[in-house]
């Protein structure tokens, strides 16, 4: 089997070039598949290799926050301990009952890290974000979720504490990013803890009982994050449409030079959805928020 | 997510055009059928590795 064959169309027969031939196209789709499939072994059998390493500053969220609030004319949310405290010990209970949510599976609710930090607040609000790369992006997402711009761009709060923490979440490194917002001054409504865009009102219960929550140790990261699996797809996938779009291109050159018809599909179609797919692949990116 | 969901009107646009018009042509093979399919599939795969 002549090496040029795999890149050029056969010189006689003149069929595609094995590269961009379907039988080459199972064979991406099936490599592709196995390495998804080899991630997630992998995030199983050796917590903390796979993850994220992002670059996000506290300071920087909190000063981000307070531009979109600027923005809408909003009064600025400032620094409080109570509250960074609260974020903090959310973020490392989430590590430690390995859990993405609003509410623990243990019970434990947004209002319990409030309190049992020591912010007696009339009305507060949790945004949760993960896998974030910089503090542009986290503040850019909540921006873009209706339900976190609300709550970011709420004109009750006053404070905010937030706590960014690196750990193993379900066997892969993340990066937790809790925003607490509150107020302390007296409201008409009874205390309200606004989460995903609805507002829960805490049960009387809970206030009179403040709940003794303890810092505990985040899960340590014993092994060395070795690969970034969503960067390491995201370049794998940029070099296969690039590769393929060359050799569609060569094989449209080649034919015309040489003159000749054959029943195929169209080159065309199929640089179109490449393309289509490299600017999703572009734009798309393993950041959540919550 | 908007970016699978635009793909996938894409996809969904690319595989309706590739029948109508090879059928239409009647140069619907097995292979030709293939190669449609797998890019489809292979832009949905790539994509996915990425987002979930």
């Amino acid at each position: 089997m002549a090496l040029r064959n795999w890149f050029l169309p056969h010189k006689d027969t003149h069929k595609k070039a094995h590269l961009i031939s379907w039988e080459a196209m199972l064979v991406y789709v099936l490599l592709f598949m196995l390495l998804q499939v080899g991630f997630s072994i992998t995030v199983y059998t050796k917590p903390g290799i796979l993850g994220i390493t992002g670059s996000i500053d506290q300071k920087k969220l909190i000063e981000l926050t307070n531009t979109e609030r600027e923005k809408k004319g909003l009064g600025k949310v400032v620094e409080n301990d109570a509250l960074d405290k609260a974020a903090k010990l959310k973020a490392e209970n989430m590590f430690s009952e390995n859990y993405w949510a609003h509410f623990a599976p243990s019970g434990k609710t947004p209002w319990d890290f409030i309190l049992g930090s020591g912010y007696h607040f009339t009305f507060a609000g949790e945004n949760l974000a993960k896998n974030f790369y910089t503090s542009e992006e986290v503040v850019t997402a909540w921006m873009n979720s209706p339900t976190h711009r609300d709550n970011l761009l709420n004109s009750h709060y006053k404070d905010i504490g937030i706590a960014v923490a690196e750990g193993v979440l379900n066997g892969q490194k993340t990066t937790l990013i809790v925003q607490e917002f509150g107020t302390t001054e007296l409201l008409a409504t009874k205390p309200v803890v606004e989460v995903s865009g609805k507002q829960v009102s805490v049960p009387v219960q809970d206030l009179t009982n403040k709940p003794q929550l303890v810092e505990g140790a985040t899960q340590v990261i014993t092994s060395k994050t070795l690969l970034d699996p969503y960067k390491f797809s995201k370049s794998a996938g940029f070099s296969v449409i690039i590769l393929m779009a060359i050799l569609l291109t060569l094989d449209v050159w080649v034919l015309k030079r040489r003159g000749v018809f054959r029943i195929s599909s169209h080159h065309i179609a199929h640089m179109a959805l490449l393309s289509l797919a490299a600017g999703s692949l572009f734009m798309s990116g393993p950041g959540v928020v919550l | 997510m908007t970016g699978i969901k635009i793909l996938a009107v894409g996809i969904l646009i690319y595989l309706v055009w590739a029948l109508i018009h090879h059928k239409r042509d009647k140069s619907l093979t097995f292979a030709v059928f293939m190669e449609y399919l797998l890019t489809a599939l292979l832009s949905i795969v790539l994509l996915t590795g990425v987002i979930f």
